[in-house]
């Protein structure tokens, strides 16, 4: 092909587009909506692997029937105020059955979303139909093995030390990031200071996330309340309603980590769950000012920010249905 | 993804997001449907972050498959009326015959005229300027496969109508 076509077409794709201009908000509502996603992640399939180690740890230990040694944080002997709460629901979620069908269906309402997900509890796969509103379009996905499914769920460990430590591991594999590449530059290098997140503030986040999600069974949600009543700094009020006005149970906790050095980067995460069944109502995340999150109404941080998912019903069935936004 | 993260990933968009918004332009039928690649697009490279180790070749791919699917969506469904004939009428402040505002609507009818496939191909290599080994990587293709593709996009352009004459007249100049 003779070059000077080459250079007419160029000129051609160039000038059709030299106008074009991505509006600023789409990656910012991109990453806002990531943000909300990650939040809502559960321990991945990386769990599987923890579950089967932790199940090899158990049995090495049960021939000699020695109790297990300890952890960090053991159970005080007299329960405060706010453990019995979580006790309490630890109670109430292993009165609960689990549903029936080989489809969860989940529908939640965010800050400026409502989704409709539904969860193939043999295989983990989920669908995701979003409803579009504020400028958000409507849309499906589609995610292969985006957790694990129920019988891996099951197969989590539910005592308190193996289960904290199978949070920490996932907390781990979940955000670990590729090194960056070693620029070479003249002078002294920099040294960054790393991101240090404390373990106690990986155990609330990954349980708080576990909490809500329909393929965690009975067992494995009591455990849950239980491993968060011996996380030092957990809030509990015992009065509270969500943002539909439903009474609620509010756990919180404020992180004691994530900016460089170790100190507290103040994000809130808090969840609301029924006082009778333990199911979780809504999640929260806050956001301080400074804390680098951005959005599109606010492009610098400079406000407290709160991310909210409200859970509206989990149905089960036992085909895929079709998306209720019609898209 | 936590702070620092979405922190570099706001700067790529930044950085990148017009160029990538162009080539989802070129590919994509309509500017609207171009936006919604773009916007999946990142998306999905929101979702893979930490793993994705060459973010550009990755969105490049993203889109790629994405217009793909979009064209056998639209290949599945009954002929629906383009509304949006007419709506993309480019930038009238240019006044450079080769970026005339009437060549566009013949642009974009000989673009949506190739397979998506030589969209690609042309769009990579003569937007974006990605040699045939880079654009056979990125579509899982040959080298070889890569340039006939790009001389028959080529070739199915000179003779378009509409668009015929810019060659012609080029060719007159030579």
């Amino acid at each position: 092909m003779p070059a000077i076509d080459e250079d007419i077409i160029r000129d051609l794709l160039h000038g059709y587009t030299d106008h074009v201009r991505p509006p600023v908000s789409i990656a910012t509502e991109v990453a806002v909506r990531q943000r909300r996603r990650d939040r809502r992640r559960v321990v991945s399939l990386a769990a599987t692997g923890a579950a089967v180690g932790t199940a090899a740890g158990v049995i090495a230990v049960v021939p000699g029937h020695s109790s297990p040694a300890p952890g960090p944080t053991s159970p005080a002997i007299r329960l405060t105020a706010d453990q019995r709460v979580l006790y309490h629901l630890s109670s109430a979620a292993a009165r609960q059955s689990q549903g029936r069908g080989r489809y969860a269906v989940m529908r939640t309402e965010g800050t400026d979303l409502k989704d409709t997900s539904v969860i193939d509890s043999r295989t983990g796969n989920m669908w995701s139909y979003q409803q579009g509103s504020h400028g958000n379009p409507s849309g499906k996905s589609f995610t292969r093995r985006y957790s694990p499914n129920s019988a891996q769920f099951a197969a989590m460990p539910t005592s308190r030390a193996a289960l904290r430590a199978a949070l920490i591991r996932e907390w781990n594999s979940e955000t670990k990031a590729p090194k960056p590449k070693p620029v070479r530059t003249k002078g002294p290098t920099p040294v960054a200071r790393p991101i240090t997140v404390s373990a106690n503030d990986k155990v609330f986040q990954q349980a708080s996330y576990m909490l809500w999600y329909p393929l965690v069974g009975p067992g494995l949600r009591s455990a849950l309340f239980k491993l968060l009543a011996a996380v030092p700094g957990v809030t509990v009020n015992r009065s509270a309603h969500d943002s539909k006005g439903r009474p609620a149970v509010e756990i919180s906790r404020t992180d004691t980590s994530g900016f460089p050095g170790g100190k507290s980067d103040g994000i809130t995460y808090a969840t609301y769950e029924n006082p009778a069944t333990g199911a979780v109502l809504e999640s929260t995340v806050t956001y301080p000012p400074g804390s680098d999150i951005v959005t599109p109404q606010d492009p610098h941080g400079t406000r407290t920010v709160t991310d909210i998912t409200v859970y509206l019903s989990t149905t089960w069935a036992s085909t895929v249905p079709a998306d209720p936004y019609g898209g | 993804m936590d702070r620092r993260q979405v922190r570099a990933f706001e700067q790529f968009a930044a950085e990148s997001g017009a160029e990538l918004l162009r080539i989802a332009t070129l590919l994509a039928p309509d500017p609207h449907t171009a936006e919604d690649v773009y916007q999946e697009t990142l998306q999905r490279l929101a979702a893979r972050w930490s793993r994705v180790d060459n973010p550009k070749a990755f969105c490049r791919r993203v889109m790629y498959n994405i217009v793909v699917d979009q064209t056998r969506a639209r290949a599945r469904r009954p002929q629906e009326l383009r509304l949006l004939d007419g709506a993309d009428q480019g930038d009238p402040r240019s006044a450079d015959p080769h970026h005339s505002v009437e060549l566009w609507p013949s642009l974009r009818a000989a673009l949506d005229s190739l397979t998506v496939q030589q969209r690609t191909v042309l769009v990579l290599r003569y937007f974006d300027d990605r040699s045939e080994a880079e654009v056979a990587s990125l579509l899982g293709i040959s080298a070889g496969a890569v340039k006939s593709t790009a001389s028959r996009a080529t070739a199915h352009l000179r003779d378009f109508p509409g668009l015929a004459a810019i060659f012609t007249t080029t060719d007159s100049m030579v």
